[in-house]
């Protein structure tokens, strides 16, 4: 096995909605991911330091985080406080190998995790909220830690409240108040409010009598309650004289309510995308609309009251975006994204998977611990001159730098309303980009997108199915900052209610790689060209192939051979061959039956075809029609040409296997470099998580992401070697230009010896002028001996050829 | 990508046969003028154009070997008329009885020629290349000389570090040079390339540890290199002289000695032996072309090459040979040298050896080669029940037909055993491996399958319902078949064809269509079948009526229920008062069917 490669995990990972920190230097903000720790300065807004975990560290926060507070004598360090107890003390600020200082648990008194961090105001002393994290109804404790060593932080607890069946609870900024909702049969529903100032623990408690779901809960420095409910309604309840208010304007649930420091204002947010400041004075309302996603949680900052932190959940899959807004002006002052990544199938069923694989008893029946279920696999693509990762989750498309880890850009790029969807408006269907590819020379890119018309209002076009196909280009604005400007937009661009299956771009011999070709469900093939090549403008189909088998099948997808002459549609589990001149079918019966199960990729390198499929992994040469040696069983899931990628340049196969573990009961993955030939790998890594997607960086690596948005690099150290079909026009400029520099060199070092030997007229030289060629002198540098020891391993050169070659190199 | 038959241009004069090289051509023959150096014999100048024909010759002593040859011709400059240009040849010449070489400059005049100048050499001339009609550049086997065209004086001269073998002018300026090495046990080989005022641009010296004879080409920057006693061609990109390919032609099936190579256009090679001409593909490996010649062929004398490198127009090109005693010529075409050409075009050498391991296909995680015990499952000595038995188990097949869930193999060996099956048991088919097999995607395609199951029935209905067989097959089938529920059979496969490549020509469509007719069921294939050959051509005017009637009555039952149709939504919708919204389909389909 080589070991020519080497894989590393260092970027992505999905920002946390617990523990954002602002640092009381009032300069830092700490921003939690599920795989690092990153420091932002909010004046350049720029990341200044990240925290990776990793092995040396061991820093893990896959148990979830509670929160993170800052040390209250060393304003260096910071205390990061997970669900089960444990603590790591890290140092921020110094670039240390291990910035870890202390790791340690607290010695709870059960096995409930902590919910929050209610008062952490001197070193030695901790007061928490501990329960089950449910939607039901269920126990929650306060409990008050003491360390009684400073050293080894042993402690003591001591439980000061209990109250049982709690829904929901709040706090105050100043973290002196607490309410919690509770409900019990016999009682109804009931708010509890709790003051946590002195050591001694005073609670009120006030009977909630509205029908409304209560949603959200927060309470103001001076005791104020804000209830959000469901139906949209805002309950204000001023508990000294028991008085109510109500607060309209939502119309659907809240989801997020907070209190300024001064308790003059309050905030809130639903699905409406909305953020709403109520003066609570006068009543006067002010909105914040048009954000990214629902706002599932706000918070006020504590050290400086112009900032709040907006907590935004962008999908069903877990992306959330924390938004950092001054409540001066309105503007954002920091926006954190991991790279949004849009699961094939929820990430609800990843428990689906385990236990069905749980429920198997392996002794008795043969488990195929490939084969699952569903298919978290994600469709992202690298941009072939920027090396930026995009990623297309809902109506945007995010543009993610590898090298910063930071998403760069994101572009609306489907027409949908820009306000959340609420109530009945949730049936309204958005448009989906289903896929998405780049031209070989990165200037155009092509989304496909899918609309269906939904059940609304119980329309004939119920069932209507359109596509779209969109067609951009890329505008250089200032240096780092792009954009992509709509060119053309096709509509039902292969036939009304027939669904795009496949894309792919042309190669660079094909009108240097400007071009796409699309394949239906239907085995319909289609050509899409410039009209103008030189401006670009104007797409429309150039060559078709008519969808004419009368059978339909969504599994489809094409390749097309370097030399352009030749494109293969994989339709079920046949190929079929068409000449791209013709642009008709190419009978070939021995390569059209030659898969035997569904085919889920198919890839052309050099002479051989590559084919995915729902069994196995093989290739095919094309030029004997023969199956090569490579050919594996594998079961890649619907989407497995998200798991397949190759480098164009060396032709070397990336592959990944998802799998279930059956002694760690979780799934794992395995990445595979193959050769187009051999069955044996040329290298295998595993990695600890399900691998959603790997694409080639157009360079020698691939880079990969995983469930958990961790991205990864697969590197190659070696040096490339000039492959045979490199060669065609580009090799013969290379030869005429490598040629001139040689003959330059030839003559720049002839003429050390007798000037004017450029002069083509003068021909009159004389060679053997032994003077002249003494003061002959030729540079020599690192370059030079190259070409010595070239085969010098195949048949074993003599010295005295290896003596030639030296006296030709210096003569 | 083909090469036409040979035909002879002119007849050569009589010469010795134990001359090494007969005829020598200069580089700037065209397909107009045919300018050569024979061997003890002469040196001519024909016309090819319109029949070829000797226009000028020269003749030159028996003991006179031509090496090389070239051409030149000196344009006037004065306006003067009447004035002609002036034509030269510049010829390398052993003289076999003195053992001495030398180069003669020769004038072309009317009738007649003169010897302008005669230069003694040091060793055999390899190559003459006049530059810019100012220089000619003699490359001999152990130094390069240079002269004026005027004058005759040597302007510079290098020495070779080994034997010149071969040279080539690469562009206008630059030459290559490879010389080779007469060690004992090892050979080497060093390419020069040199500038035409003597200047070495770059060389790189190549070690083989056994002796080696080699013939060169050169084209577009690679040179290719054929080593006769390994019979496998090299090539090297210009001008660092990289490998970028090596060929075993006994891989192609080309065993015979290879006596010249050209090469046409960028990875394609002409090649000839004693007596033939083959076009080969060095990118794909591939056989392009073979023509035999009755004739011993001695070498190429020029080959025509592509004026644009664009694979979209194939032209003609000319070939011009020497064999036996005559100057012949034959014209090829290129391929596009793309993939889609290339498709299926080689055949695998090692088909023949009897015996092929097969291994199972591992699963990927567990990556391991298991030999498949081939014999054990192919073995003639088995009973039927036997051999079921054991294949079976083997395919792991849980029923009588496949499943994904049953053992993966690769499409070579369920083409040997199905090979196996049909040459071993001729008349007793194992039907339930059979049944299986017919069910299996991978079944490969089998000239006349149906003729071979025709003696079971239960096979040949399951062969036309799911088997990967040929569409002309079934076609055939069903213009033959007398079975109505085989002819059932092949219509629903029929139809799941595409329709476009359903082609009804040559079949007896009356009688199909009349048990279409019969039997009530196919009724979808009726428009093409009468497509196909056209309604006019059928003689039966009774048939036709019927047919026509039939077709009618068909429509009109059609009509009169939409009719009723329409007439009971109208009722509904009365009834309804509109307050239900009836859901409309947004096409039907009725069959048409005669009852």
């Amino acid at each position: 096995m080589s070991t020519d490669f080497k894989v590393s995990v260092v970027a992505g990972g999905k920002p946390l909605s617990n523990g954002v920190l602002f640092l009381k230097d009032r300069l830092h903000y700490i921003i939690p991911y599920n795989n690092q720790l990153k420091v932002y300065f909010l004046t350049t807004r720029q990341c200044i330091r990240s925290i990776k975990f990793n092995n040396i560290n061991n820093i893990n926060l896959d148990q979830g985080l509670c929160d993170i507070k800052q040390d209250n004598q060393n304003s260096n360090l910071i205390w990061v406080f997970t669900n089960n107890g444990e603590i790591f003390i890290i140092n921020w600020k110094e670039k240390l190998i291990n910035p870890v200082i202390k790791n340690f648990k607290l010695n709870k008194p059960n096995n409930d995790p902590i919910l929050k961090i209610l008062q952490f105001n001197s070193n030695d002393e901790i007061l928490i909220l501990s329960g089950k994290d449910s939607n039901k109804p269920h126990s929650k404790n306060i409990i008050k830690f003491k360390f009684i060593d400073d050293d080894d932080f042993t402690s003591n607890f001591e439980i000061l409240f209990s109250i049982k069946n709690v829904l929901l609870y709040g706090q105050s900024n100043d973290s002196t108040k607490l309410v919690l909702f509770n409900k019990t049969v016999e009682n109804g529903r009931i708010l509890t409010t709790i003051d946590l100032k002195s050591s001694k623990i005073s609670s009120i408690e006030y009977k909630f009598n509205y029908k409304a779901f209560i949603t959200s809960l927060a309470i103001s420095n001076n005791s104020l309650l804000a209830i959000g409910t469901s139906s949209g309604v805002i309950h204000l309840i001023y508990q000294e004289s028991s008085s109510t208010r109500l607060l309209k304007w939502h119309i659907d649930q809240v989801s997020s309510l907070s209190f300024s420091n001064d308790s003059n204002y309050l905030l809130s947010g639903g699905l409406e995308k909305v953020l709403v400041f109520w003066q609570l004075d006068t009543e006067k309302q002010q909105f914040l609309p048009r954000l990214n996603g629902e706002i599932f949680k706000i918070s006020n900052n504590t050290i400086n009251d112009d900032l709040i932190q907006l907590f935004l959940k962008l999908d069903n899959q877990d992306n959330i975006e924390i938004l950092i807004l001054s409540t001066v002006d309105l503007q954002s002052r920091l926006s954190i994204n991991g790279p949004r990544q849009n699961f094939n199938s929820d990430l609800i069923n990843l428990k689906k998977i385990i236990k069905s694989f749980n429920k198997i008893d392996n002794e008795i029946e043969d488990i195929n611990i490939m084969k699952l279920k569903y298919d978290f696999t994600n469709l992202f693509q690298i941009h072939p001159i920027s090396k930026n990762l995009y990623f297309i989750n809902g109506s945007n498309l995010q543009i993610f730098d590898f090298n910063k880890n930071e998403q760069i850009y994101l572009q609306k790029i489907v027409d949908t309303l820009p306000i959340g969807k609420v109530k009945s408006e949730l049936k309204i269907l958005d448009p989906i980009v289903k896929n998405f590819e780049f031209s070989k020379d990165g200037q155009w890119l092509l989304t496909i997108e899918e609309h269906r018309h939904g059940e609304i209002d119980n329309l004939l076009s119920k069932n209507d199915l359109t596509y779209v196909f969109k067609i951009w280009k890329l505008i250089q604005l200032e240096k780092n900052s792009i954009q992509w400007d709509l060119i053309t937009k096709i509509i039902n661009p292969h036939g009304i209610n027939i669904p795009v299956t496949s894309l792919i771009s042309a190669p660079e011999s094909y009108f240097k790689g400007v071009g796409f070709l699309t394949a239906d469900n239907n085995g319909g093939v289609r050509l899409w060209r410039p009209n103008n090549s030189i401006t670009g403008e104007g797409w429309s189909l150039k060559k078709l192939k008519s969808s004419s088998l009368g059978i339909f099948n969504n599994s489809t997808s094409l390749t097309w051979s370097k030399d352009s002459s030749l494109i293969l549609l994989g339709f079920d589990d046949s190929i079929i061959s068409i000449d791209i001149n013709t642009f008709e079918e190419i009978e070939l019966i021995k390569l059209n039956k030659s898969v035997g199960s569904r085919i889920r990729h198919l890839e052309i390198i050099d002479n051989d075809l590559i084919i995915l499929s729902s069994t196995n992994l093989k290739s095919i040469n094309l030029i004997t029609l023969e199956e090569n040696q490579l050919n594996l069983q594998t079961n890649p899931p619907k989407n497995g040409k998200n798991l397949i990628s190759i480098n164009g340049k060396n032709g070397l196969i990336a592959y990944v296997v998802n799998y279930y573990n059956i002694n760690s009961q979780k799934l794992n993955s395995k990445l595979f470099i193959f050769n187009s030939k051999s069955i044996l790998p040329i290298f295998i890594q595993d990695h600890d998580e399900y691998i959603t997607s790997i694409n080639w960086n157009h360079d020698n690596d691939f880079i990969f992401i995983d469930i958990k948005s961790r991205i990864g690099i697969l590197t190659n150290s070696r040096i490339e070697f000039i492959t045979e079909d490199s060669q065609g026009n580009d090799s013969q400029l290379d030869y005429e230009n490598e040629m001139r520099l040689l003959l330059q060199d030839a003559q720049s070092s002839a003429q050390s010896i007798i000037p004017g030997i450029n002069n083509k007229n003068n021909n009159e030289i004389d060679f053997n002028n032994e003077d002249e060629e003494n003061g002959f002198v030729k540079t020599l540098d690192i370059n030079s001996f190259n070409s010595l020891f070239e085969n010098i391993n195949d048949g074993g050169i003599k010295l005295e050829t290896l003596f030639e070659r030296v006296m030709q190199v210096i003569n | 990508m083909s090469l036409s038959d040979i035909y002879q241009i002119t007849k050569l004069p009589r010469v010795s046969k134990d001359l090494k090289s007969i005829v020598q051509i200069t580089p700037n023959s065209d397909s107009e003028y045919l300018k050569l150096g024979i061997s003890g014999s002469s040196i001519s100048k024909y016309i090819l154009k319109p029949s070829p024909k000797l226009i000028w010759s020269k003749s030159i002593p028996p003991n006179y070997e031509i090496l090389s040859i070239e051409n030149y011709i000196k344009q006037k400059k004065g306006e003067e008329e009447g004035e002609e240009d002036e034509e030269f040849f510049v010829v390398g010449v052993y003289d076999k009885n003195k053992k001495s070489n030398f180069l003669q400059i020769i004038q072309v005049l009317n009738n007649d020629s003169k010897l302008i100048k005669d230069i003694k050499l040091e060793s055999k001339i390899q190559n003459i290349k006049i530059h810019n009609n100012e220089t000619i550049i003699v490359v001999l086997e152990e130094s390069i000389v240079s002269y004026n065209l005027q004058t005759f004086e040597v302007l510079w001269k290098l020495k070779n570090l080994y034997n010149a073998q071969f040279s080539e002018f690469i562009s206008d300026d630059i030459f290559l040079v490879v010389e080779k090495s007469l060690k004992k046990s090892s050979t080497k080989l060093n390419y020069r390339l040199i500038n035409y005022s003597g200047l070495e641009i770059n060389s790189k010296i190549n070690e083989f540890p056994e002796i080696l004879n080699f013939k060169f080409t050169f084209n577009q920057g690679i040179l290719y290199q054929y080593s006769i006693d390994k019979n496998s061609i090299t090539s090297y990109q210009l001008p660092h002289f990289q490998q970028i390919k090596f060929l075993d032609l006994n891989q192609l099936d080309i065993k015979d000695q290879i006596i010249s190579l050209r090469s046409p256009a960028i990875d394609r090679l002409l090649l000839t032996t004693s007596n033939k001409i083959i076009l080969i593909n060095l990118r794909f490996e591939i056989v392009l072309d073979v023509i035999t010649s009755n004739k011993e062929i001695q070498s190429i004398l020029q080959v025509e090459t592509p004026k644009s490198n664009s694979f979209r127009d194939s032209q003609n090109l000319f070939i011009t040979i020497a064999r036996d005693t005559e100057i012949s010529a034959l014209t090829y075409s290129l391929d596009s040298n793309t993939i889609r050409d290339s498709l299926g075009k080689k055949q695998n050498s090692n088909k023949k050896d009897a015996k092929i391991k097969f291994f199972d296909i591992p699963s990927i995680l567990d990556i391991k080669q298991v030999e498949i015990p081939i014999d054990q499952i192919l073995n003639s000595n088995l009973s039927i029940t036997e051999f079921d038995g054991n294949l079976l188990k083997f395919l792991e097949a849980k029923n009588d037909y496949y499943t994904d869930s049953d053992k993966i193999i690769s499409s070579k060996l369920i083409t040997t055993i199905v090979n196996f099956i049909f040459n071993q048991f001729h008349e007793k088919l194992p039907e339930r491996s059979l049944t299986y097999l017919l069910t299996h995607p991978l079944f490969p395609q089998i000239d006349s399958l149906l003729e071979k199951l025709r003696s079971k029935p239960r096979l040949l209905r399951q062969a036309i319902v799911t088997s990967n067989i040929s569409l002309n097959e079934l076609l055939n089938e069903l213009n033959t078949t007398e079975n109505d529920e085989i002819f059932k059979d092949l219509i629903v496969r029929l139809l799941e064809f595409p329709r476009e490549k359903l082609n009804f020509k040559d079949l007896n469509n009356l009688k199909i269509i009349s048990k279409i007719i019969e039997l009530d069921f196919g009724f979808e294939l009726i428009s093409i079948l009468i497509d196909s050959n056209g309604i006019f051509m059928w003689k039966d005017e009774e048939f036709l009526n019927n047919l026509v009637e039939l077709v009618e009555s068909k429509i009109e039952s059609l009509n009169s229920n939409s009719k009723i149709l329409s007439v009971l939504d109208s009722l509904e919708n009365r009834t309804n008062t509109g307050k239900v919204v009836k859901k409309l389909p947004l096409y039907s389909v009725e069959k048409l069917s005669f009852n």
